[in-house]
């Protein structure tokens, strides 16, 4: 009996050793550095996306509709805030290296990277991020929140952005931050 | 003894489970560029229902929708070179189904392909390039590895695009099948 016992408290055991780190998700930690001035921040509702006078059929509209906003957080790197800056994308690392977040595609060279990763499952896709980080310039966080957003549709919606039907010039502010 | 044996295992195995590939770790290595293609890109990519007129674009999707993983480190750090060497021996001797494809010596870069045999004789499942040398006087140590349904009279289109140093080579091979 006294082996079965220790089967199972190992299994406890193994068990919480897994998931201790699945704790934390991506938006818990944004709301946390709500406050925190080092980080600059731009929320845009997809509503404002549709550019005046556009020519959307009622299916891109309802598209559009499936992405909720999309959301920017970004750390300058400015004199003195290294650490911190080297403590955050560390955090940020373990957060997005979870499981749930799926990683799609991933770039680095010299202190410069990016990652593309989403949630939800791969015909309906819940949020879209890309997280991308330079040693010199500091990191970006862009998401595209959503609510099972197929991506056989987006691809759709993509071909609004080229007949100028979606106004993507709101989101051109966001490379000023990094004076791209 | 054997009972305590039983009870490591169980509880090392679920470490192992997420165990991650062995050229995964260069991702972290500041003296590494990498690039990375997951399977789940490509899970997304095929339900993206993409189509194509243009007959070469469509073959150039085709070619996509069949791919798994393509994962690219290059440095051109000695020391980084040294342990990619140490990793890559490693890989080829633990893997036996991988055989050498060909060997190219070519201004200095001694360029490695192996492939791990697919559905037929045009078609690989895992395609692994080893290149090392210097080119204009840089020292350089590449890792290519592709998995998938790969048809190798294709991949070098692919290479060629992503930028990969020694994947003119793959071209070669096309050459090859064709005469």
């Amino acid at each position: 009996m006294k082996i079965y016992k220790k089967i199972v408290l190992l299994f406890v055991i193994s068990f919480t050793v897994m998931s201790c780190s699945e704790h934390k998700s991506l938006q818990k930690y944004l709301v946390e550095k709500q406050d925190d001035s080092a980080f600059v921040k731009v929320d845009i509702s997809s509503g404002v996306l549709q550019s005046e006078g556009n020519t959307l059929t009622a299916e891109e509209k309802e598209i559009l509709q499936s992405i909720k906003k999309i959301n920017v957080v970004a750390f300058p790197v400015k004199e003195n805030n290294f650490l911190e800056f080297e403590a955050n994308k560390q955090e940020l690392n373990e957060i997005l290296n979870q499981d749930a977040y799926k990683t799609l595609v991933k770039f680095g060279s010299n202190g410069k990277g990016a990652t593309l990763k989403y949630t939800g499952k791969p015909d309906a896709i819940d949020e879209l991020i890309v997280f991308a980080s330079d040693d010199q310039k500091g990191f970006a966080i862009f998401r595209l929140l959503g609510d099972n957003i197929e991506p056989a549709k987006m691809i759709k919606l993509l071909k609004g952005i080229e007949k100028g039907d979606i106004d993507v010039s709101k989101l051109e502010s966001l490379t000023k931050i990094f004076n791209l | 003894m054997k009972k305590s044996l039983i009870l490591i295992l169980l509880l090392v195995t679920p470490l192992f489970i997420n165990a991650q590939n062995v050229f995964d770790k260069f991702e972290d290595d500041p003296n590494v560029s990498s690039v990375v293609v997951t399977s789940e890109m490509f899970k997304l990519l095929s339900k993206m229902d993409l189509s194509s007129d243009d007959p070469e674009a469509q073959e150039y999707l085709d070619l996509i929708n069949n791919l798994k993983n393509i994962k690219v480190f290059s440095t051109e750090s000695l020391d980084v070179a040294k342990n990619m060497n140490e990793v890559v021996s490693k890989y080829l001797a633990n893997s036996k189904d991988l055989v050498e494809l060909m060997r190219v010596k070519d201004k200095g870069q001694n360029i490695k392909f192996y492939v791990k045999k697919g559905s037929d004789e045009n078609h690989v499942s895992e395609l692994l390039m080893y290149l090392t040398g210097s080119e204009n006087g840089k020292t350089e140590a590449v890792i290519m590895s592709i998995t998938g349904n790969i048809d190798l009279k294709k991949i070098s289109k692919l290479t060629k695009d992503l930028n990969v140093p020694g994947s003119d080579n793959l071209k070669k091979l096309e050459d090859k099948k064709s005469n």
